[in-house]
């Protein structure tokens, strides 16, 4: 993996790398990518490759309902007066 | 001048569109939520039938190509609107293709529909952190992407308003809801485009694509370029300013959904039997109703609910008196006037009145603009012939007056004359209060 590659996934990816992290990471992510190589010898298919089950037509009907109280889900949740706290944005 | 939009429009289903969250309800933040979509490990979308079948009613009214497969795929940024750091959308398969809009005589093209989950609503605080609200966070969007055929920031609003209640009357979207509409708006004076990005409502796309043809327009006129850039539209100060760059970076990495499977749906729009569309009901109008082809799309292009108005008209009365009074009196008075059941009956009792030679056409005509626009004089004049009537039904009834001192019950009798001889041109309630404010002038 190249370097412009590495800064091109960070910059997608918001995050600022030194020059020492950028060539930890491409050294990193090239590993991780060799893992996968394995997968050029798989057999390929033609299929559409959406899922390797074949789902189909499995839709829900449009009824309202709520499993977990919205208050549960929210506890270990970092709010403000209800609104979720995320970072800062442009 | 090019303009092309990107129109997005929330389908009106009851829960949401990959899970079963309320779409309404409890206006407080993050009240509508559940682990699919605030995004927690783990949790899995299902697509709502509901939603597939709306935007495919709407690719059928946009006579667009319907693909025999669909499937979703993951827009994969990183911004806290969307919990999961992808939104659901479609990028290789939307639900219609290559359709077409008719404004009036102008063919608009319709280069695709997609659906896709609405993210949440951010608020910014005043360090610059963020605050979010999931509650709009997987709502369902259609996404209406025309080609570049709108040649003015008027015709743009035109071609939205037109194709608003198109939408409005092939999914059953509630009247009010222009404001939720947001669009992308991609203008070009030369040759290099901008895209101004999430523009709100009607007025506010008008507003920002006339100050991006002033703005244009004059950096070419002093010899300069234009940089193709993203930019945002500051309603405040009805200015579109450019986006920092690095926001917007297209890097998506789409990839398939494979959490959902896929759809067979062209075999699921064979089966949806859409509302006549408006190039149909103007075909009709001429075969039915001897209408020319001008007339007709002048009707149906005002609104849609002109025109059933005036089919209703039609059959309380006749075809020509109809014709007549929608393309006169009403149709000057649509705009501004927002249609209820009981307005529009009064108009065709009105009418009624008129072609039993009850009241004249002037009356006729004065008494509709009254109903529908409220105008003061308008109406003033309208009540003083009220005034009028129940005037001389007192002069005929002398008796009632010096009755009603000992009881208010003896105007009764003159409220239900009255009522009786203007037959429903005139409300209980204003009746009631003319005859009561006339005989208390004569106690
Ligand atoms: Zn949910």
């Amino acid at each position: 993996m190249d370097r412009e590659t590495v800064i091109r996934v960070a910059r997608s990816a918001h995050l600022e790398l030194t020059e020492e992290e950028i060539e930890l990471y491409r050294r990193d992510l090239e590993e991780i990518l060799d893992y996968f190589r394995v997968l050029d010898d798989a057999p390929s298919s033609d299929d559409l490759l959406v899922n390797p089950v074949e789902v189909t037509d499995v839709l829900r009907s449009d009824e309202p309902h709520m499993e977990i109280p919205a208050d549960t889900l929210l506890e270990d949740v970092n709010t403000y007066e209800r609104y979720v706290r995320g970072p800062r944005v442009q | 001048m090019k303009i092309g939009l990107e129109v997005h429009v929330q389908l009106p289903t009851r829960s949401k569109m990959f899970c079963s969250c309320p779409t309404e309800g409890d206006a407080e933040p993050n009240t509508r939520i559940c682990p699919v979509c605030m995004g927690f490990p783990g949790s899995k979308p299902s697509l709502n039938g509901e939603a597939l079948k709306l935007g495919l009613k709407l690719a059928k009214m946009l006579e667009c190509s319907i693909p025999d497969t669909t499937w979703f795929s993951r827009k994969i940024y990183f911004y806290p609107d969307l919990a999961k750091n992808f939104q659901i959308t479609q990028q290789e398969t939307p639900v219609g293709l290559g359709g077409v809009y008719m404004l009036g005589d102008k063919p608009i093209r319709i280069t695709r529909i997609h659906l896709e989950e609405d993210p949440g609503k951010i608020k910014r605080t005043s360090d610059g952190s963020s605050l979010i609200d999931y509650n709009r966070s997987g709502i369902p969007l259609a996404e209406i992407v025309t080609e570049p055929d709108i040649s003015s920031p008027a015709e743009a609003r035109k071609f939205l308003a037109s194709l608003l209640a198109d939408i409005r009357h092939t999914i059953d979207l509630e009247p009010d809801s222009e404001r939720s509409v947001r669009c992308d708006c991609n203008i070009s004076v030369g040759k290099e485009r901008c895209e101004v990005k999430n523009v709100t409502g009607l007025k506010n796309v008008e507003r920002a694509l006339t100050f991006e043809v002033v703005r244009q327009t004059k950096i070419l006129r002093a010899g300069g370029k234009i940089e193709r850039e993203t930019r945002h539209f500051d309603e405040e100060r009805k200015v579109t300013t450019s986006a920092r760059k690095k926001e917007f970076e297209a890097d998506y990495g789409y990839i398939n959904e494979p959490d959902l499977g896929t759809y067979h749906i062209a075999r699921m729009a064979s089966e949806i039997e859409n509302k006549e569309t408006p190039m149909e009901m103007a075909v009709r109008f001429e075969n039915d109703y001897g209408m020319t082809a001008k007339a007709a799309r002048q009707i149906i292009s005002t609104d849609i609910r002109l025109a059933g108005f005036f089919e209703d008209l039609a059959a309380a009365t006749d075809t020509e008196t109809a014709k007549c009074l929608v393309s006169g009196v009403v149709s000057s008075n649509w705009k501004g006037f927002e249609p209820t059941k009981g307005s529009l009956d009064d108009i065709i009792s009105m009418v009624r009145r008129f072609k039993e030679g009850k009241i004249t056409d002037v009356e006729c005509n004065m008494r509709v603009r009254c109903i529908m626009t409220g105008d003061e004089d308008t109406c003033r004049i309208c009540s003083e012939d009220l005034d009028k009537i129940v005037g001389r039904a007192l002069d005929e009834n002398p008796s009632v007056i010096a009755d009603y001192a000992a009881n208010e019950k003896a105007a009764n009798r003159i409220i239900g004359a009255v009522m009786k001889e203007t037959g429903g041109t005139y409300s209980s309630a204003e009746i009631v209060s003319a005859v009561r404010r006339l005989i208390t002038e004569r106690l």
